[in-house]
């Protein structure tokens, strides 16, 4: 009868012991796969701030957009539209997986040209960042 | 009648040492990969505001232009102060501010003597028991 009550304790405590590693295992991948999910964010977001920083750079520098091709000669043209692909290593390819696209609007006449500048996962199509800019082009300013 | 007690045998105790180490891992993971995801959504939101002042500031300097070539003087526009001959403006975005200042090279042409991005640093008010000097 001991010997019964003795073999039950140790299964007893054998299922516990299972089960509470096995919550504290399941806890775990959770825990792990939101760290993943929250690291691959943060390393996309950051990348797109880095692309949509060096386009508003180059449409800093280029002035009119017409001239913007020549700093980013990966890019495609369209009208007042422009996209490229970028690698994960962000390199210029037409495979990448971020898509920056520049779009810009030459309507007014006062030389002010307002640009938006979106980077966008290629493969998902979610919108990762946008930044808006502007260059003033008519200055006759000494 | 007796119970039988349950005893901690070196099993449990090594599965309690791995679950600790595990978990601690696991928060420290989780922790350091949203500090990760803050630090990047706060260079973002950087980013934005500087380029949101940088077109604030063009904006200012097609305002500024179109009033020189009509003859109006840089003062009247909205916002600019004038010391010296140095029209000035500060667009405030953020903890920061972009500082333009204009000068007048002629009649209808100026020229930008400053274009700078800072950030606003107001002194603590409440310094606790901090001897003052």
């Amino acid at each position: 009868m001991k010997k019964t009550r003795h073999i039950t304790a140790f299964y007893l405590e054998t299922l516990v012991l299972i089960c509470v590693f096995m919550a504290v295992i399941l806890i775990l991948t959770r825990c792990l796969a939101a760290s993943k999910t929250s690291r691959e964010g943060a390393g996309q977001l950051n990348n797109a701030v880095y692309l949509a920083h060096n386009a508003a750079e180059a449409a800093a520098e280029a002035q009119e957009p017409r001239d913007l091709l020549r700093l980013l000669p990966d890019a495609k043209a369209e009208a007042h539209r422009l996209t490229v692909r970028y690698d994960e290593g962000l390199r210029p390819d037409p495979e990448g997986i971020f898509l920056l696209s520049m779009n810009w609007n030459t309507s007014g006449d006062d030389g002010l040209i307002p640009y938006e500048i979106t980077v966008e996962n290629a493969r998902s199509g979610q919108q990762i960042y946008r930044l808006e800019t502007a260059v003033y082009t008519g200055r006759g300013a000494a | 009648m007796n119970q039988t007690p349950i005893k901690l045998g070196v099993l449990a105790l090594l599965l309690l040492v791995i679950s600790i180490c595990l978990s601690t891992l696991g928060v420290l993971t989780f922790s350091t990969a949203q500090a990760d995801l803050r630090l990047a959504q706060r260079y973002a939101e950087t980013t934005r505001q500087q380029y949101s002042r940088e077109a604030a500031g063009q904006a200012f300097l097609r305002d500024a232009d179109l009033a020189v070539k009509s003859g109006k003087p840089l003062a009247e526009l909205e916002g600019v102060t004038e010391e010296d001959g140095v029209y000035r403006k500060d667009i405030r975005e953020g903890n920061s501010v972009l500082h333009i200042e204009l000068r007048m090279t002629g009649q209808s042409s100026f020229e930008i003597v400053r274009w700078e991005t800072g950030t606003e640093w107001a002194p603590e008010e409440n310094t606790g028991d901090l001897w003052g000097g």
